[in-house]
């Protein structure tokens, strides 16, 4: 019989630089890196549930990773620059406003990135680097108004989730394991014959 | 002795000082580290400690014995060799094998232990280390110096985990210190705020690129 269902959290805080975009465009103009942010919290968010015989022995267990949740904080400029990937907030240098429209990201591959590798220039496909293939963010409409509204010296936080996507943003098949988050060379992530690498941007410029 | 460089065996742990020559005969010994105890000890006489019914030259002949080879303690503590010259023959010894690091190192224990007492230093290493008191007097006095120092490093790194997870890291200020002490070294720690204008606009760039693509249905 089934018994408790639980939820464990492995939630991780520590600083990371960030690129968000489409890593499949060439030499990756269309990653947008957000630069160092202080803290980036990464949340599996595993889920599992045990099968109990009659005395209350547990038999055999099963779960999943739910969807990650990312929450990234950031200092101003990081949240400048994700704030102008949606279409409802609008930087015209000597302004900045956005409608009262939802401020949507949707689709964006996540990548996040340790101290070492950027200060070693270590290539993105490090075992550290972290990937998440595609990520929806529905609160940015609130950064972008703190933005507007704030003051320099306050910190931005900006909430993910992780999809689980059958495809890449080239339309390519995805190995197993590798739809919603994964962790070094993005090359293993592909599930075609003839694969076309994700064109990640060269070190020192991002 | 050309001292320790990092990367490199440290001094420290070996077992053993080589190559103590008597400076009457020039007979040569092979000495064992002194014990954090014993080296406490010398260092009460040579810092001419008092206090009490304490005679320290007979502590210090004590520990001697029990901590150099007989031969060599015979010829440091002969009846006409002047105490003044056993003593400094002793304070050498002690120093020797330390890396020019850890004498500083040294220095610096013993300008914190006037300060508070080695009492206080004993226990902090003691718990640093997951140690009994009794266990850090007897363990090896280079090492002892060495891994007090490690102490401090492993605390900053400690607060430096801490603080990157739930404080916003500024320029300057308690990260910069902390990663100082944490000996993390060049690296690069920069915000965005004080990476330059060009990146920023590259981002932005990009960005905005980015949003032009979904606004007109091109991802």
């Amino acid at each position: 019989m089934p018994g408790q269902a639980t939820a464990i959290s492995q939630i991780e805080a520590l600083a990371r630089w960030a690129l968000i975009g489409d890593p499949t465009t060439a030499s990756g103009e269309d990653m947008v890196s957000l630069g160092r942010l202080p803290n980036v919290t990464r949340d599996p968010s595993l889920f599992r549930q045990n099968v109990l015989n009659e005395v209350g022995q547990t038999l055999k267990s099963y779960g999943t990773v739910m969807d990650h949740e990312i929450v990234i904080t950031m200092k101003r400029r990081s949240a400048a620059i994700l704030a102008a990937m949606v279409s409802e907030y609008t930087d015209a240098t000597t302004s900045r406003s956005m409608t009262t429209a939802h401020g949507e990201l949707t689709g964006a591959t996540l990548c996040l990135v340790t101290d070492e590798v950027k200060a070693n220039g270590t290539p993105l496909t490090d075992l550290t680097t972290e990937w998440y293939t595609s990520v929806v963010s529905t609160d940015l409409g609130a950064i972008a108004n703190q933005i507007i509204n704030g003051d320099d010296d306050q910190t931005y936080d900006v909430t993910f989730l992780a999809q689980t996507v059958a495809t890449d943003q080239d339309d390519q098949s995805l190995n197993a394991g590798y739809e919603q988050a994964f962790a070094g060379d993005p090359a293993d992530a592909i599930n075609e014959s003839t694969p076309t690498a994700w064109s990640l941007p060269d070190v020192g410029t991002w | 002795m050309e001292p320790a460089r990092r990367g490199h065996v440290v001094t420290e742990f070996a077992s053993a000082l080589a190559n103590v020559s008597a400076e009457d005969s020039g007979k040569e010994y092979r000495v064992r580290r002194p014990s954090v105890k014993e080296a406490l000890i010398i260092l009460a006489v040579v810092e001419r400690a008092s206090g009490g019914d304490w005679d320290p030259w007979r502590d210090l002949k004590e520990v001697c014995a029990g901590w150099l080879p007989p031969g060599l303690f015979l010829s440091v503590f002969a009846g006409d060799i002047p105490r003044h010259k056993s003593l400094k023959f002793i304070g050498d010894l002690m120093k020797r094998g330390l890396s020019e690091a850890h004498e500083k190192n040294l220095e610096s224990t013993q300008k914190k232990a006037r300060k508070t007492s080695w009492r206080e230093i004993i226990a902090e290493y003691a718990t640093a280390w997951g140690m009994s008191p009794g266990e850090v007097l007897s363990a090896s006095w280079p090492v002892f110096i060495a891994m007090y120092a490690e102490i401090e490093r492993q605390r900053a790194r400690e607060q430096l985990r801490m603080w990157e997870a739930v404080a916003t890291a500024r320029p300057g200020g308690k990260i910069d210190s902390l990663k100082r002490r944490a000996d993390f070294g060049e690296k690069i720690y920069e915000s965005p705020d004080s990476m330059d204008d060009d990146w920023f606009e590259r981002q932005m760039e990009r960005a905005r690129s980015w949003r032009s693509r979904e606004t007109n249905g091109e991802a």
